[in-house]
């Protein structure tokens, strides 16, 4: 039980509040005063330095004009449906742990998945960039290796424009990741034995249990993760960032709305326009929180 | 087929299946610790399978190339992870033992934080340590680090006190013991796997972080381990073995953590991620 300290008992304990003074006041000194001074400044040509003029809404109506920005979230649209397809293997992985006979093959499995991740996200997309190079990378050697490629020929992966994205998309192969496989084995780990048993009597093939049993009891987990990452997947930029500099490839065609932040404001010096575009995303992740929220409690 | 005989067979069909997903995402780690011991022409006459004489010396190049950014990630990632442990404690214990007047407010405070994206006041940050004139020091790398960190941290540990049993604090308040000293010899020996747990996620967290340095920090020397190896890889001759060793070196810290601290990360992963 906490202790209840009334306003009149104040004077007693006002230094209880020195526990939670350092963080408040950094919270308030570099997330909230810049949360605000961005705010503001939607309304700016800013360029962070001498440039600073009020133009009223004139951001927010170039930001609807931007085709660099309609077509960044055409390029979301396509990484979340790929995303979605991309937890399949996990979700495969971690039933497939969990009906292992024996638990001390579990727990060496659930190691083995988790040392990929353990590798720096950089370095593993440094190896994948070197896949894609084209004339020593990995992917190109096989195939010329299997005279699919003449000996000098070379698939651009990264800078033909209609290349770039699939690229991206397949990176990870085969897309197990140890953060989705540990959460639905923690989850799979709640079914109780007996509606194993219940399953096998009436005749419930692997399919059928599955399909009938661990997904609908996995759902929780699958829910927490889908949601995750579709916030995380409007968010991200330094991935796009990393394989294709800032740029996003020929005619920015990868682009993300937070690589065009990025340039806009860093290259172009339109800061005000970058807090617009800042804006424009905590608003969408808002009401994605907020459908989640809905679309959970309907269910429950 | 009897029925031993069929369930050894099923047994084995799931072996075969994970293992090929093994084989598969090892694969990449495979090619680079292999690569990292050939030469230019090894690697381009064999680029797949290992091949004599191995090139050591890779290493050493890599070392000189890689040292001074994953020492310069260490102090940056540990000061933070430590500074963000010491204070979120104290303030999750405010929350977690007393309700004090305008409390809820200031938890409210907190949680709205881990609403909002990072990449949405990523200007206006920038702006605000160019002009507290931190720009280009570790100062712009630390503050807002440990700053970002509380509201997560102070989360997952408010649950973690309010479990503690009443008794000890009773027990301690009879004592005289000070709230201060109450955090510091009741909470902390307790929260041994907690924080273990958080902190090796923090650590994780600032070696992949990649933002923070590329923004705030011009100077090379001072650079940080993901905006240095980007820039290695984009220099404009490469020698892939020097490369690939210096990749290596660069894993290495986190894999030996890894190998100390299994159990907690692992639990970590699996529960206190979501649970918070």
């Amino acid at each position: 039980m906490a202790i209840d300290v009334s306003i009149r008992r104040l004077r007693y304990y006002w230094s209880v509040y020195l526990l939670i003074a350092l963080p408040l006041l950094g919270v308030l000194v570099f997330s909230y005063y810049p949360i605000f001074n961005g705010l503001v400044h939607i309304f700016y040509r800013w360029d962070g330095d001498t440039i600073e003029e009020f133009v009223g809404l004139k951001n927010i109506r170039d930001m609807f004009g931007d085709s660099d920005i309609g077509w960044s979230f055409v390029v979301v649209a396509i990484f979340i449906v790929a995303n979605v397809i991309k937890m399949i293997p996990s979700i495969l992985t971690a039933v497939i742990i969990h009906r292992l006979v024996s638990d001390r093959w579990q727990y060496a499995y659930r190691v083995l998945f988790v040392i990929p991740m353990i590798v720096p996200m950089i370095v593993w997309i440094l190896i994948w960039k070197y896949y894609y190079e084209p004339t020593s990378g990995f992917f190109n050697q096989i195939l010329r290796a299997i005279h699919v490629l003449g000996p000098t020929d070379n698939i651009l992966w990264l800078s033909d424009k209609w290349l770039v994205i699939p690229s991206l998309i397949f990176m990870g192969f085969p897309w197990v990741g140890a953060f989705g496989v540990l959460i639905y084995l923690a989850g799979l780990q709640n079914i109780p034995q007996s509606t194993y048993e219940a399953a096998n009597l009436d005749g419930a093939g692997p399919l059928q249990t599955l399909w009938y049993i661990e997904l609908p009891l996995i759902m929780t987990q699958i829910r927490i993760t889908l949601v995750l990452m579709i916030i995380q997947t409007v968010q991200n930029w330094q991935f796009v960032y990393l394989f294709l500099g800032e740029q996003a490839g020929p005619d920015h065609i990868a682009d993300v709305p937070g690589l065009v932040l990025f340039r806009e404001s860093f290259s172009q010096g339109r800061m005000g326009y970058g807090c617009a575009i800042g804006f424009l995303l905590f608003i969408v992740t808002l009401v994605l929180t907020w459908i989640n929220n809905k679309v959970a409690r309907v269910e429950r | 087929m009897s029925r031993a005989a069929q369930s050894r067979v099923t047994e084995l069909l799931k072996h075969s299946f994970l293992w090929i997903i093994v084989i598969c995402a090892f694969s990449g780690l495979y090619l680079m610790l292999e690569i990292s011991l050939k030469d230019n022409q090894q690697f381009a006459e064999s680029p797949w399978i290992p091949t004599a004489p191995f090139h050591w010396e890779n290493y050493i190049v890599g070392w000189n190339q890689v040292a001074p950014y994953i020492l310069n990630t260490v102090f940056v990632a540990v000061t933070i992870v430590v500074v963000t442990l010491v204070l979120a404690m104290y303030g999750a214990f405010f929350f977690a033992r007393f309700k004090m007047p305008g409390g809820k407010f200031i938890f409210f405070l907190f949680l709205m934080l881990m609403m909002y994206p990072a990449v949405a006041n990523m200007v206006p940050a920038f702006i605000l340590i160019k002009q507290l004139g931190l720009y280009n020091s570790y100062w712009a790398l630390i503050l807002p680090g440990i700053i970002g960190g509380q509201a997560f941290t102070i989360f997952v540990l408010r649950g973690f006190i309010e479990d503690i049993p009443q008794d000890f604090f009773d027990a301690a308040e009879i004592d005289g013991c000070s709230m201060w000293r109450q955090v510091w010899q009741i909470v902390f020996p307790l929260s041994g796997p907690i924080v273990g747990t958080l902190a090796i996620l923090a650590i994780i967290g600032r070696w992949n972080d990649f933002v923070a340095p590329l923004i705030y920090i011009r100077d090379p020397a001072k650079q940080l381990l993901a905006v240095g190896l980007l820039h290695l890889e984009g220099e404009y001759t490469r020698k892939w073995g020097e490369l690939m060793a210096g990749y290596t070196i660069a894993s290495l810290p986190l894999v030996i953590m890894f190998f100390f601290t299994m159990k907690l990360f692992i639990r970590g992963l699996s529960s206190g991620g979501v649970k918070g």
